[in-house]
């Protein structure tokens, strides 16, 4: 959910909460797979936020049929 | 007499364009032998005669006149649009970018693959349809999430189909069922009708029996030629992190025993951020591929998918725009390394199909799930954009197919192609991709 923190310690009721802002709603036994997909997936997800972005680059008009130097604008540096 | 589905894709479209094979015996032919083989496979899940007849009774004389293909359920036909391995249409029905392009070469679309669920795996367990079985072992998987086309053109029920790769889900099938799949580089043909139509990281691909089958259909696909070329002066990367550490070993060694006796120069590279690939795909499907199902669809999909779907809901987005930066980097690094390399090249999957009652690898490290350990090997090629292919390369000791990928700069299919069928001939033949 766009700016609010996903939180391990009160998850039970924070993600019912947080679904249902966007008009999901979970049903027996979705909690228990939404937390076992959780488990596998947070490590995964959460290795991009210990990422140095200093160093790498924006690309702008990002076209992924090309490589960056070969469209025009796309690559800036930081 | 030769059933015609076991002749090449590019012998059907030879006799058929000589005269000496009726297209529309060939149509009946194809549909018999979908209807004797799809029921142990779940590989087809629907056939549709009647307009089949219709397309190939309006079929214009081009390179595929009167070939049967089957198409992914990504793709929307002008009679059904596409369901996605639910249980329920998606897609309006349309003339999508890629049926247009077969039918502009006078392919005949007779089916459309099973697949899992909304895409969101690459083991087929999960969909609409039931298990796509692994024709070299019923009780293995075919894999995904485009299980059925790899299953469909290896049990011979077709000589091609168009698959899907978000992730790697025209490769892996391919490898585990021993076609080649070749997924082409981003937005290189129409997407419209095509369910990854807006994501930034998924693109058609083409499964069949051989590179050779492989370059006919997809120069129908892409619509311009894919010359034969020598390929002798090729150099290969390896990228050894991540890509050949935790691989079985027999899978490892059957890849580097190809690139061995294909003779071509080798060198090792580095490729930095590579080990971020699986994060960055898997932040970007849940922002892409999450909010995309209809709300009232939900309650009808398989408990996984409607999780994986909530998961998507609770992540952040600034983690999207960290994503993005790891990507760009991703694609200049990958860019930087083939100025030293033509192609690269590692093992498609880490291990053989799983069983279908016990779906994860034995790998060195030890037990491990599938999806994550696929995803690793195959995620580069999505989220820069490059094509990739899957080679057969030999048969593991369980008797189920392994594959070598390889990826090549952007543009550049012909070339994979190329190398793969140099790989195809210094392997030797001595086993067969749909033997069964």
């Amino acid at each position: 959910m766009s700016g609010e923190r996903f939180d391990v310690d009160h998850f039970d009721e924070f993600a019912p909460v947080a679904l249902g802002r966007v008009g999901l709603r979970l049903v027996p036994g979705d909690l228990e797979m939404l937390r076992a997909v959780a488990s596998v997936l947070d490590p995964v997800m959460s290795a991009l936020d210990r990422v140095d972005l200093a160093d790498l680059p924006v690309e702008k008009n990002l076209d992924l049929g090309r490589p960056p130097e070969h469209v025009a604008g796309a690559d800036v540096d930081p | 007499m030769t059933h015609p589905q076991d002749m090449s894709l590019r012998e059907q479209a030879r006799a058929v364009g000589s005269g000496e094979l009726d297209p529309e015996k060939l149509l009946t032919a194809t549909l018999e032998r979908i209807e004797e083989r799809n029921s142990a496979l779940r590989a087809v899940a629907a056939t549709f005669p009647r307009e089949s007849m219709a397309m190939l009774a309006s079929a214009p004389r081009g390179r595929l006149y009167g070939v049967p293909v089957t198409m992914k359920d990504m793709y929307s036909l002008p009679w059904r649009g596409y369901r996605n391995g639910t249980v329920r249409e998606l897609g309006r029905p349309s003339a999508s970018g890629a049926f247009r392009r077969l039918r502009d070469v006078g392919a005949v679309v007779v089916g459309i693959d099973n697949q899992h669920e909304l895409g969101l795996g690459s083991t087929g367990l999960v969909s609409a349809y039931g298990v796509s079985a692994n024709p070299w072992n019923h009780a293995h998987l075919a894999g995904g999430s485009s299980g059925g086309s790899a299953a469909a053109v290896t049990a011979k029920m077709v000589g091609g189909a168009i698959g899907s790769d978000s992730g790697g889900s025209t490769r892996l099938p391919a490898a585990w069922c021993g076609a080649v799949g070749l997924k082409v580089t981003y937005g290189s043909l129409p997407y419209d009708g095509y369910n990854g139509a807006n994501s930034s990281f998924s693109g058609p691909g083409v499964l069949a029996r051989d590179s050779a089958d492989a370059r006919l259909l997809l120069e129908a696909l892409l619509a311009r030629p894919l010359p034969v070329d020598d390929v002798r002066t090729v150099r290969v990367g390896l990228v050894r992190r991540p890509y050949w550490d935790d691989v079985d070993r027999e899978v490892s060694e059957s890849c580097e025993n190809a690139l061995a006796a294909v003779g071509l120069q080798q060198r090792e590279l580095a490729l930095p951020l590579a080990e971020l690939g699986p994060s960055l795909l898997t932040v970007r499907a849940m922002a892409e591929f999450g909010a995309s199902p209809p709300l009232d669809l939900l309650p009808q999909l398989n408990p996984m998918t409607r999780a994986l779907i909530h998961y998507s809901a609770l992540q952040p987005a600034w983690r999207l725009t960290r994503a993005d930066r790891v990507r760009a980097g991703l694609r200049r690094g990958l860019a930087a390394i083939f100025a030293d390399c033509d192609v690269l090249a590692w093992p498609t999957s880490p291990g053989p199909a799983p069983a279908i009652d016990s779906p994860v690898f034995s790998l060195p490290s030890g037990p491990q799930p599938v999806d994550r350990a696929n995803v690793r090997q195959t995620v580069l090629a999505n989220v820069t954009g490059v094509p990739a292919l899957s080679v057969p390369v030999a048969l593991h000791q369980t008797g189920l197919p392994i594959g070598l990928q390889l990826l090549a700069p952007w543009g550049e299919e012909a070339l994979l192609l190329n190398v793969a069928q140099r790989i195809e001939d210094a392997v030797g033949r001595t086993w067969r991709p749909g033997q069964k």
